[in-house]
């Protein structure tokens, strides 16, 4: 077997990576070749030395610096959570004041300009002919009716008819008979 | 199971347990899984940045940034060590190639050898783990980055695979190479000295 290819298993055997085959053939080789046995002595003393560095102390002020150096630089959270509820309770306390001043407008309402109450005078009787006139109310629209109403109780009207042809006497008597115009 | 993960059921409880509590937002727990994982991570880039320990403090500061960052998608139960190595590794490699720090093992042999010249000075076991560290730091960063988490952190091959992002085979042909390279660089020293 070449010592060259031995090394190369010397070198895995060191930390376990060698399959049972292979670990039974460089054995075999070890056993009658001197410098490949000193070069698997030199690479257990090595992997003893590379495993020793693991044990090695480093001041536990670098490690206080790395983690303070970490939270520093993170967002807090807890500022986070602070600052919203801040502003929530900022939000609440102008609302409370804005609808306290609502309120307090709505107690003393600014005092109400009462509007002239009109009456209409009855129409000047025009020459010989008395005219009576009424006013029938105007007809709601359909689309503006949300339960059909009941249909406008109309004026009785009664004419009577004189001699004269151009006299005509008119009476509006509402359902009980009460004379509305003449 | 390679040694590095968490043991036992208590511990693997609570450190599910400062996952959660970390993921709320809470500070304190994030502290403490900081504090949980703090030495591998910083011996892992301590190692593998060549024992520039302010380079090494700067990564382990990003690894844990890293961590705070992806700490929505970390599930309990997950092996946060391996994820952690890995993130660590990944830094620690972009920082070497950023600084075009490499330098081939077989051009450091003949500059550190000679300044072992003193033939009458014995090889102490001090200046073996300096020979060592130093051609550690010599060597293709691949290579180191399999010893260290292989032969220091005593992580085992498949897992080093999976952090590295290799195949086993490649790992096993990386550390034979590297064990190699380490000898031969040592035993110079030792000779020159």
């Amino acid at each position: 077997m070449n010592c060259d290819f031995v090394e190369r298993w010397a070198a895995l055997a060191a930390s376990n990576d060698l399959g049972e085959h292979e670990q039974t053939e460089l054995a075999a080789h070890l056993d009658h070749c001197e410098s490949c046995r000193d070069a698997a002595a030199e690479f257990s003393r090595m992997e003893a030395d590379l495993a020793a560095l693991k044990a090695e102390l480093v001041d536990p002020a670098v490690y206080v610096a790395i983690r303070q150096g970490v939270l520093d630089r993170i967002p807090n959270r807890t500022n986070w959570r602070m600052a919203a509820a801040l502003g929530l309770a900022a939000a609440l306390i102008l609302m409370t004041v804005v609808l306290w001043r609502d309120r307090h407008r709505q107690v003393a309402p600014p005092p109400v300009q009462p509007h002239p109450l009109r009456v209409s005078a009855p129409p000047p009787v025009q020459g010989d002919v008395p005219v009576i006139v009424g006013h029938l109310a105007k007809p709601v629209p359909a689309r503006h009716r949300g339960k059909p109403n009941p249909p406008p109780e109309r004026p009785l009207v009664v004419k009577l008819l004189t001699d004269d042809p151009d006299v005509v006497i008119i009476w509006l008597v509402d359902k009980d008979e009460k004379e509305i115009a003449r | 199971m390679w040694e590095l993960t968490l043991t036992t059921m208590s511990d693997k409880v609570v450190a599910d347990d400062l996952i959660l509590k970390a993921q709320a937002g809470d500070r304190e727990a994030f502290d403490q899984l900081m504090r949980l994982h703090e030495r591998r991570v910083l011996a892992t880039a301590l190692r593998l940045l060549n024992g520039n320990l302010a380079d090494a403090q700067d990564a382990a500061q990003t690894v844990f940034l890293r961590l705070h960052k992806h700490l929505p998608g970390i599930r309990a139960g997950e092996n946060l060590a391996g994820w952690l190595f890995r993130v660590t590794a990944n830094v620690c490699l972009d920082e070497l190639k950023r600084k075009s720090s490499l330098v081939p093992l077989d051009d450091g042999v003949n500059t550190i050898a000679a300044s072992h010249a003193d033939p009458e000075r014995q090889f102490s076991d001090a200046e073996r783990r300096a020979a060592l560290l130093e051609g550690l730091s010599l060597l293709p960063a691949k290579e180191r980055a399999a010893v260290v988490l292989r032969d220091i952190e005593g992580i085992d091959t498949e897992e080093v695979a999976r952090i590295l992002g290799s195949s086993p085979a490649t790992v096993r042909s990386q550390l034979c190479s590297a064990r190699s390279k380490l000898r031969v660089f040592i035993s110079r020293v030792r000779r020159r000295s």
